[in-house]
């Protein structure tokens, strides 16, 4: 299994296009948390805290293309030119291969999330500061418990990857999907009752969201506050955490009975 | 049970069959692509939740979701199948148990008022200022919440809401739930239609309002004095309904305006009237019961007498020959200038028609916010700048905020503290002449700002049958899963800096009328039997002085 995850790291090493997806997802993050810093002549509304509170959950719509990108190219990006079959023609058990692809999927996709998550705030705090919006602690929190809807729609993505075997069709089914729930919930008129811990991306939303109220003065666009709940909602961490965990763990094991019988073909 | 679940349960039934027959062909193609149609189930079953959500009443549901999902695992056909029948009657068996549960699809009303209070505790303004105690009111309330989470009553949780609200006597604390639900919180709450309403006159007495016919013959007609109801004091039996809004008010004078108001859906099938005859005598008749809806008999009454000058939000019309009048009906102007907050274009507008008119004669003004609900403090600063006279005016302080602690700095007294004042320059546009300000008990918020602010001028009369709501800090929703809560919880201070408007624990808010109309017989005549605009033809009368 080393050195199927050995393999699995250097081809990506060589994989232009997450490179390029990585690349662009940082890009865009970093380019709305400096355009909302540099537009406001609000003091209140400067520096990295106020994006986070504010604008974040738009980029997080463009990180959850990363599960998808990592765990297409990794678990079907080697059905193709039949890497796969020459794998288990070498003398590699079935399990070593699955598992070694989930594991580089989980901890890749994982890792690059956080660093998505965390550089475009790092960046705008070198410029602007980070402001006094919400509390550094409470978005370290976020981006720790974000680990969790990460590695559901990172093992869901797997799963697809083993059925489907086309990266760009798993990216192309998770977006899509993503589309089509958030559009059949708006035409229901809310979450339509959908709790923390059923749909990975709507939850991922929620923990990197803060809700707010704001307080005002009168008659005077100075005097507006927004005010930030930094702790997350508690009754979403306990579902969240054991739902999560539990679908992940039957997405894989899926995944290796459908992968264990399969003809790779 | 609902209709997402029957389908629900349907769709697993179906699923089962077609899994079955499906065992047969799996089994003779032998392709491990087959074995996906088992996890169908599992998606079935996410579209549903989606949908709807998830109940425990479902779990047998869920259960066959997980039987067929372990068809997926086993290439058996007599496996499968099994599983498919043990599936199907999973599904079956969900039927009942939804039915005959008590927890199905019940509604956490307990929750969201934990939740609510905890968010409202933290944001509410005039918490000192009105001497609230919270710790009462959750002791108080919780086991009232928990009560109607178990009756499964949702028309329920919207009354305790209200009861809940009005223990603040704030305009702008309020909760919103569905329409339907209100409504029927109001029919529920206010009794039976027994065909009037009764009334409190100027003169002390309580008369029967809007009659219906049916009561001729018992000698009840508009404006008898009514003397008893149900064996009970008018005042008593107002106090024994269960209308929660009957103590919201936020000034005690308008409350004691609607006394006996809620007394006239007291009772059962029938109920005990004690009256004033014609004749002078006191009689004692037994009414039956019209409806169950006093609250559309209530409504109707209240709003002839809250009536307001039939015209377009912020526009003017001519009263007669030397008198305009500028009706507003909300603080509000259009999406543009609400967004931006400016109203500089409005202002331009109502300047140039306000000098129009003056040259074809106008010289006097009457402001129409009666039923005015509020909106922006930018729209009653721009109509305070064209009347105001001429120079700089006060119109409200804003206190200390703490940018980092995000809360209003407090001084050692846990007073607020003033930040900076909020003035503004008069044009004095209408050059000498006089203005009445129209008010009514539902003048509120931006209202009862352009009430105080106006009203600091000699030439300024405010004029109704009650005070305007006497509410007027920023507002604020707490969004719940039935239902939203709206506080106070922006502070808006006065020039002494205590709180600008709002009636604190005594229940007298800093505005007061200049000409309390008194709502007497003469005033019932005008408005009930002749269909006039009572007030307004008395604020031309008054302008003629």
């Amino acid at each position: 299994m080393k050195n199927i995850i050995r393999s699995q790291l250097y081809q990506l090493k060589k994989n232009r296009l997450l490179f390029i997806i990585f690349i662009g997802v940082n890009v865009v993050s970093i380019a709305v948390g400096m355009m909302m810093s540099a537009m406001t002549d609000n003091e209140y509304e400067l520096g990295a805290s106020y994006f986070i509170a504010t604008l974040f959950s738009i980029c997080a719509v463009f990180i959850e293309v990363i599960p998808a990108a990592v765990a297409g190219l990794v678990c079907a990006g080697d059905f193709k030119d039949k890497t796969s079959n020459y794998e288990i023609m070498s003398g590699s058990l079935r399990a070593e291969a699955y598992f070694g692809r989930i594991v580089v999927s989980v901890v890749l996709s994982v890792i690059m999330c956080a660093v998505s998550m965390a550089l475009s705030p790092i960046i705008v705090t070198a410029v602007y500061g980070w402001g006094t919006s919400v509390t550094v602690e409470s978005f370290v929190i976020r981006v720790l418990v974000s680990t969790l809807p990460i590695i559901k729609m990172t093992c869901f993505c797997c799963l697809l990857s083993f059925v489907i075997k086309s990266s760009a069709a798993v990216m192309a089914v998770h977006m899509g999907g993503i589309i089509l729930v958030t559009t059949i919930i708006n035409m229901t008129g809310g979450m339509g009752g959908l709790t923390e811990g059923f749909f990975a991306p709507f939850d991922f939303m929620k923990v990197v969201s803060y809700s707010s109220y704001s307080t005002y003065g009168l008659n005077n666009e100075d005097l507006v506050w927004m005010l930030f709940r930094n702790e997350l909602p508690s009754r979403l961490l306990a579902p969240l955490a054991a739902l999560s965990l539990l679908f992940s763990a039957a997405y894989i094991i899926i995944g290796y009975h459908y992968y264990h019988k399969d003809d790779l073909s | 049970m609902e209709y997402y679940d029957i389908l629900f349960v349907i769709a697993l039934a179906a699923l089962s069959v077609f899994l079955w027959k499906m065992a047969d062909h799996c089994d003779r193609v032998k392709s491990a692509k087959w074995k996906l149609l088992w996890l169908t189930p599992a998606f079935v079953a996410f579209f549903f939740m989606l949908l709807n959500g998830y109940d425990i009443c479902l779990l047998c549901a869920y259960a066959a979701v997980g039987v067929l999902l372990l068809g997926f695992f086993s290439e058996n056909k007599r496996f499968r199948q099994r599983l498919s029948i043990a599936a199907a009657g999973l599904a079956v068996l969900t039927v009942p148990l939804c039915l005959f549960s008590d927890v199905y699809r019940r509604a956490d009303y307990t929750a969201d008022f934990e939740e609510m209070f905890s968010e409202a505790k933290k944001r509410y303004v005039m918490t000192k200022y009105k001497n609230i105690d919270w710790d009462k009111l959750y002791a108080e309330y919780l086991p009232k919440f928990k009560e109607v989470t178990k009756n499964r009553d949702e028309v329920g949780n919207c009354i305790l809401w209200e009861s809940f609200c009005a223990e603040f006597h704030d305009g702008h604390v309020n909760f919103a739930a569905k329409e339907s639900v209100i409504d029927e919180a109001d029919e529920r709450s206010l009794g039976n239609d027994y065909g009037l309403v009764t009334m409190k006159l100027s003169d002390g007495r309580f008369v029967a309002l809007n009659v219906d016919d049916s009561l001729k013959s018992y000698g009840i007609h508009q404006l008898t004095e009514i003397t008893s109801w149900d064996g009970m004091t008018v005042e008593e039996a107002h106090e024994k309904s269960e209308y929660p809004f009957k103590h919201a008010y936020a000034d005690i004078d308008n409350e004691e305006f609607y006394l006996g108001t809620c007394a006239a859906g007291v009772g059962g099938d029938t109920v005990k009237v004690g009256f004033i005859a014609d004749d002078g005598s006191e009689k004692t008749v037994e009414l039956p019961k019209l409806d169950s809806t006093y609250s559309k008999r209530l409504k109707k009454t209240v709003d002839k007498i809250n009536r307001s000058y039939p015209a377009a939000n912020l526009t003017f019309s001519v009263a007669d020959d030397d008198t305009v009048c500028l009706r507003m009906c909300a603080m509000s102007y259009d999406a543009d200038s609400d967004s931006s907050e400016d109203y500089g274009l409005m202002k331009g507008k109502l300047k140039r028609d306000f000098l129009e008119l003056k040259e074809s004669g106008a010289r006097d003004l009457i402001i129409d916010i009666r039923g005015n609900n509020g909106g922006s403090g930018g729209i009653v600063q721009a109509i305070a700048e064209l009347f105001a006279p001429e120079g700089e005016h006060f119109y409200a302080n804003n206190p200390k905020w703490d940018v980092m602690e995000k809360r209003y700095i407090k001084d050692e007294n846990d007073d607020y503290i003033i930040d900076c004042a909020t003035t503004f320059k008069g044009e004095d546009i209408l050059d000498g002449g006089k203005i009445i300000i129209l008010v009514n008990n539902k003048s509120v918020s931006a209202a009862d700002h352009l009430t105080k602010v106006m009203s600091q001028f000699d030439n300024v009369t405010v004029m109704g049958f009650t005070e305007p709501n006497g509410s007027a800090q920023g507002v604020s929703a707490i969004g719940g899963n039935y239902g939203a809560l709206y506080l106070s919880s922006s502070a808006i201070l006065d020039e002494d800096g205590g709180i600008f408007v709002d009636s604190g624990a005594d229940r007298q808010s800093s505005q007061s009328l200049d000409i309390k109309v008194p709502f007497d017989e003469e005033a019932v005549h005008s408005l009930f039997d002749e269909d006039e605009d009572y007030l307004f033809e008395l604020a031309l009368k008054e302008l003629k002085k």
